[in-house]
């Protein structure tokens, strides 16, 4: 086995890897600290945010695929 | 910077960036401007400034503002990852307050930065910025014992680890849950619609029973007519001329019996009916009389509805000319006496609803007058009846006790088993009619639960959506808790190597540090793991080193992945006046851990911190160092210079018969 193969297969694991990582929950949860720091760092109202952190759990919860995918 | 407090005009300063002479030395005396200067950068990158900063809101330097130059800035130019940037905060005329970032980009050139507030926190979050433009004066108080939890040692903990923006996280989520909450109490119907459907249960087991009653009476009432047309047909073919005569009057009075029944039942019937049409009319009676006075009175009095038209009011003022034809000018006598009708003229709608009002008055009035005799008519009627009835069943009870009275053995037998049959039919006719009326109370009852029922069942809708979102969001918090208690505990011990490490190397007994992980005091134990008690100087050393492990702490952790916690940062340690309260040795010893721990450090000194063994310890680390100068605009008078010693060599701290009083900034160069 050559090293460009070795390098192939630990690139194809670290994908494998990653793409478990990326659960709906993590991604939900991406987004809603996002918004945080819109909040903190910048002129976001908070009234706005909260109504925005709703509007993400609607939609993950719309997606269905949450449901199926809960857990980190 | 420009104009900033009391460095008047453009002033500026280079930081050193040499890894291996990391210091930039800044002498200043007091009130010279060291504070200052470290709340200059601090203001420039988050608009925030030191607690013992004085007159915060008044930064522009006092000689500019009589000058009539109100323009003040404080800039500047760093590198961070391989990436050069400028950002600007001031006050001008044109742009008043205002902050600008630039990216100077080899390929592209100098780029404006969108939300430079949000992009400066990116790069130093101001959570954690606390720690590297740091206040001397008063560090010991971390390491001061406290009552209950250290709140200064844990927010600074958890600022390092970039906690902030999934603590405001988890307090917003807490915020939505009680929302969310709410919404499913107020939707959750459950325990209401259990109580409800046991109630409906027991209400239609109740009518089922009473249902069958009924039947059973039906039944009953059938058998004992049947009975009694068979007594009724025996009878009938007696050989008895006058039993035949009897029989034949009895089925004609009772024929006459059903016929008054049947017409009893329709006067009921009538008399509800009249009652619908008439009750709601009787009971407005005296209102609608009231009322209809009242609007006759003031309609003949003229106020209701006003005798002109707004409208026409309006387009008299409007077209300037009265109905005669004579013009009407603006501001005349007649045009001011016209508008002032508008006050009182009436509204065309106003007027149509004051004719439908009185005409819905006279219909009831109308409809007063015919109640009163149609409900006595019902009444005598009904009266009447009853009475013909009662005559008929005195002679039928007649007829049967004739009959009862010949002397024929087997009539009156029938005639007593049919009186017996009657007198059960007509128990069974009473029970059903009970029955009857309670079946139908039942009915009501149950259409009303069931009525109550379906109202609930459609607001508990969506009671699902908002607990499944519940779940969504206990999943989310949990993810965020967990992650900052993992990052928290393994933090403990990560912090007490750093900052054991520093002690070994310059405290003179043999001491540890330890971090409560409950309450997060900070405390020396001796090397038998007993406390000790900390000497000011003692406290200040470990508060100095715990914030320099802090610093390194933030250095390990800029590289970190992950989307909870805010990853680290590698900046100046920028320190104003840290030494305070330590002796000769713990000062040099500082002096030296300082710049090993961190990679750039800008000391702001005074001569009583400078003084003694700290040239010594960092002269090989300075890469660049200036003085503060104090330039008065007055004599010198009897007041001393006191210069102080760089190198041996005497350096001003103050200048007399100057322009104006401000601070200047030198380059030291020995």
């Amino acid at each position: 086995m050559s090293n460009n193969d070795i390098r192939e297969m630990f690139e194809e694991a670290n994908k494998l890897v990653e793409k478990e990582l990326e659960t709906p929950l993590r991604q939900l949860t991406r987004k809603i600290l996002n918004e945080e720091r819109k909040y903190l760092y910048s002129d976001q109202k908070p009234a706005q945010r909260k109504k925005n952190i709703k509007d993400f759990i609607e939609e993950a919860r719309k997606s269905g695929n949450f449901k199926s995918n809960l857990g980190a | 910077m420009k104009n900033f407090r009391q460095f008047h005009g453009e002033q500026s300063i280079e930081f050193s960036t040499d890894a291996k002479k990391n210091i930039t030395l800044i002498h200043a005396e007091n009130g010279v401007g060291k504070t200052a200067l470290l709340n200059a950068i601090k203001w420039c990158f988050f608009e925030e400034t030191t607690l013992n900063f004085s007159q915060k809101d008044n930064l522009l330097n006092n000689y500019a503002h009589d000058d009539g130059d109100n323009t003040y800035y404080v800039a500047i130019e760093f590198e961070e990852d391989g990436e050069y940037f400028y950002c600007e905060r001031g006050y001008n005329d044109i742009s008043k307050n205002y902050f600008k970032m630039t990216r100077d980009d080899f390929e592209t050139g100098v780029k404006p930065i969108n939300d430079p507030e949000l992009f400066i926190n990116s790069i130093l979050p101001k959570e954690m910025s606390e720690y590297f433009f740091f206040q001397g004066e008063g560090v010991g108080s971390f390491t001061k014992a406290k009552v209950g939890h250290n709140r200064e040692v844990k927010e600074a903990i958890q600022n390092i680890l970039g906690f902030k923006t999934a603590q405001q996280a988890i307090d917003d989520l807490g915020d939505i849950k009680k929302d969310y909450r709410k919404e499913v109490a107020t939707r959750n119907k459950g325990s209401e619609l259990a109580k409800l459907s046991e109630e409906i249960s027991k209400l239609e087991q109740e009518k089922i029973a009473k249902d069958s009653r009924l039947s059973l009476c039906d039944k009953n009432i059938g058998m004992y007519e049947q009975l009694i047309l068979d007594i009724d047909e025996k009878l009938a073919n007696s050989n008895s001329t006058v039993v035949k005569q009897n029989h034949q009057n009895r089925a004609k009075l009772d024929k006459q019996k059903s016929v008054l029944t049947q017409r009893i039942k329709g006067k009921e019937v009538e008399k509800v009916r009249l009652i619908k049409m008439y009750g709601a009319h009787v009971f407005a009676k005296k209102l609608a009389s009231q009322a209809l006075d009242f609007i006759n009175e003031e309609e003949f009095k003229g106020t209701i509805p006003a005798p002109y038209n707004e409208n026409l009011v309006r387009q008299i003022l409007e077209e300037h000319a009265c109905i005669c034809g004579a013009p009407i000018h603006d501001n005349s006598e007649a045009y001011n006496n016209i508008s002032k009708l508008l006050k009182s003229a009436a509204d065309p709608d106003q007027g149509n609803r004051v004719i439908r009002a009185r005409e819905t008055l006279k219909s009831i009035q109308t409809k007063n007058e015919g109640a009163k005799g149609h409900l006595l008519a019902n009444q005598n009627d009904l009266i009447q009846l009853h009475n013909n009835l009662e005559d008929t069943k005195r002679e039928l009870e007649e007829i049967s006790l004739r009959m009862t009275e010949f002397n024929i053995d087997e009539i009156v037998s029938l005639e007593n088993q049919r009186k017996s049959h009657q007198q059960h039919k007509d128990t069974e006719y009473r029970t059903q009619g009970r029955l009857e009326v309670e079946t139908d109370r039942l009915k009501r009852f149950i259409d009303a639960t069931q009525s109550k029922i379906n109202q609930l069942q459609a607001q508990s809708t969506g009671i699902d959506i908002y607990q499944e979102s519940l779940d969504i969001l206990n999943e989310v918090e949990s993810l965020l808790i967990s992650t900052l208690q993992k990052a928290e505990e393994s933090s403990f011990n990560e912090l007490s190597k750093l900052i054991n490490d520093t002690l070994d190397l310059y405290v003179r007994q043999d001491f540890k540090a330890k971090i409560d992980k409950e309450t997060f005091n900070i405390r020396l134990i001796d090397n038998q793991n007993r406390n000790v008690a900390m000497s000011d100087g003692q406290q200040l050393l470990l508060s100095l080193t715990f914030i320099s492990s802090l610093i390194q702490l933030a250095a390990t952790r800029k590289n970190a992945q992950g989307e909870i916690l805010t990853p680290g940062v590698i900046a100046p340690f920028v320190i104003d006046a840290p030494f305070g309260v330590l002796d000769n040795t713990y000062k040099g010893n500082m002096a030296k851990s300082i710049p090993e721990s961190v990679e750039q450090v800008v000391f702001l000194l005074s001569s009583s911190h400078w003084e003694g063994t700290v040239e010594e310890n960092i002269r090989e680390r300075v890469g660049k160092e200036y003085n503060l100068v104090a330039e008065v605009a007055s004599s010198q008078g009897s007041k001393e210079l006191n210069p102080i010693f760089v190198k041996g060599n005497k350096v001003d701290t103050v200048r007399y018969d100057c322009g104006i009083d401000r601070t200047v900034i030198e380059e030291v160069k020995v």
